[in-house]
């Protein structure tokens, strides 16, 4: 009996995988489809990943960290977006990042989360009041972009007038300079990272000097045996925690309102009861599935599906492909509010499961009672082009609906 | 519905995802991490089919104990 040796299984399993595709989200899910049919777990010779393509797989090895796998780098051709530094929580792993969790959880938690509720729903209508008027939304500038970062603001204790400042820093890191050089683009990021972190710099020291009870204050004065996190961990904590719940809060609900505005039906059967909205939230949640996380074998040799992966290789987990197994999800392309429960993977598993994850539901339930209870009927605007964005987190842009102004008097 | 029925989690595979306090806030209580905790002062009844709370939790922390009338000593 002879063994193959990874490379002959890497040569035999080899199907490159384009990490930012173009074309459309369906397209990308049809490919991903398409391979968890042939070969489950495949090897894209292109970035030098293994690519886990079942719910079984993807949650077994996101279950496993610190069991076998690191975070690091949490990126699938192993190219680090922003520098050699691992991003703070998300790429660390072990003593320092329970140390983290000890912190977060805590300021994240449903308890906490609860309290808030007040705040988000003003974000919410205070947005909705801005368009409402004039029959007509650009979903993803007007509500879904500047909704997760302005609770955050809120939350955080920050000044809600740098909301625009703030979401201009966000996209750029997301985009860089759209149709730009890779310069210009570069340029673009280093100015954001400079800007945002003089500006969270002098929020840090504002409260290291007139410590409040907010959660910047929390974070801040944050002991970690006996040391302080040092100025630079922190703008990175900080900048990771502004990034994090956006563009993913952002791409569930602009990918979700995309789609009920070509399906009427849907958001009525959506807000049908009150028991309704949260399995339909969850539904939504498992479609848009906006994360891709990547994971590092880190033990001398790690088990995953039918393979044995030594110390080094890189498993790529598009949360979207366990998201849309047929194994537990039939006809797992259709949205459909009904289905037998099996929780969904966009939140990820184990160690690093998101620590925004409360705040996000909450946010997500406020944002689409909000949008329900001021329009109840809309359709998608005829002259819009919605196109599917592919990056490192998959959303959507150019959703413009169109619905009757409320009525004068 | 509700039914009777009595819960374990596993700590060792428990993070947090809050599920089980969520779907079935009689039968448990989240912590200040938020992570799940089955309720010590519950009556034993639970809103959902205990099945489906089970299979609710992401990373299979919890399990559903033999009830007490199975137990044919």
């Amino acid at each position: 009996m002879t063994e193959k040796t990874l490379d002959e299984i890497k040569k035999e399993r080899a199907r490159d995988y384009e990490v930012y595709p173009t074309g459309t989200m369906q397209e990308q899910l049809d490919e991903i489809a398409d391979r968890r049919e042939k070969c489950p777990i495949s090897f894209s010779e292109k970035g030098g990943f293994w690519l886990a393509t079942t719910y079984d797989d993807i949650s077994s090895v996101l279950r496993r960290n610190n069991r076998g796998f690191v975070s690091f780098p949490n990126i699938p051709d192993g190219k680090v977006a922003f520098g050699q530094k691992a991003q703070i929580p998300i790429e660390l792993d072990g003593p320092i990042h329970a140390q983290y969790r000890k912190l977060l959880d805590p300021i994240f938690s449903p308890a906490r989360v609860a309290e808030m509720e007040d705040q988000i729903r003003k974000v919410a209508v205070e947005l909705i009041d801005g368009f409402i008027e004039s029959g007509r939304c650009d979903v993803v500038k007007q509500f879904a972009f500047p909704f997760p970062g302005t609770v955050f603001l809120s939350v955080m204790g920050w000044p809600l007038e740098d909301a625009e400042k703030m979401n201009e820093w966000v996209e750029t890191f997301l985009k860089g300079v759209p149709g730009g050089t890779e310069e210009e683009t570069m340029a673009a990021r280093i100015r954001a990272s400079e800007e945002s972190r003089a500006y969270i710099q002098a929020i840090v020291e504002d409260r290291r000097a007139n410590p409040t009870d907010d959660i910047t204050t929390t974070i801040v004065h944050a002991d970690f045996d006996g040391d302080k996190i040092d100025d630079s961990d922190l703008s990175d904590l900080f900048i990771l925690l502004m990034m994090a719940g956006l563009d993913t809060v952002q791409s569930v609900i602009s990918q979700s309102m995309n789609f009920f505005a070509t399906h009427p039906e849907k958001w009525d059967e959506m807000f049908a009861s009150e028991e309704s909205i949260d399995p339909a939230i969850e539904e939504l949640l498992r479609w848009t599935s906006p994360a891709m996380p990547t994971r590092n074998v880190a033990e001398e040799s790690v088990v995953v599906g039918d393979l044995t992966l030594p110390k080094g290789e890189r498993v790529f987990c598009p949360l979207a492909a366990g998201n849309r197994d047929p194994k537990y999800y039939p006809e797992p392309d259709q949205v459909k509010f009904d289905r037998e429960a099996k929780p969904n993977l966009t939140f990820s598993l184990g160690a690093h499961r998101c620590v925004g994850v409360h705040l996000a539901r909450k946010e997500l339930r406020i944002a689409f009672e909000e949008l329900r209870r001021r329009i109840p009927s809309f359709s998608l605007a005829p002259d819009c082009t919605p196109k599917d964005v592919m990056a490192l987190t998959w959303g959507i842009e150019d959703v413009h609906i169109v619905f009757d102004p409320p009525a004068a008097g | 519905m509700t039914a009777t029925a009595q819960f374990a989690i596993d700590r060792d595979y428990c993070v947090g995802h809050g599920r089980c306090y969520s779907l079935a806030p009689r039968a448990f209580v989240a912590d200040d991490m938020g992570l799940g905790h089955v309720r010590t002062d519950s009556d034993g009844l639970v809103e959902l089919d205990p099945a489906a709370i089970v299979n609710a939790c992401p990373e299979g922390a919890l399990t559903l104990l033999p009830s007490e009338k199975d137990d044919r000593s």
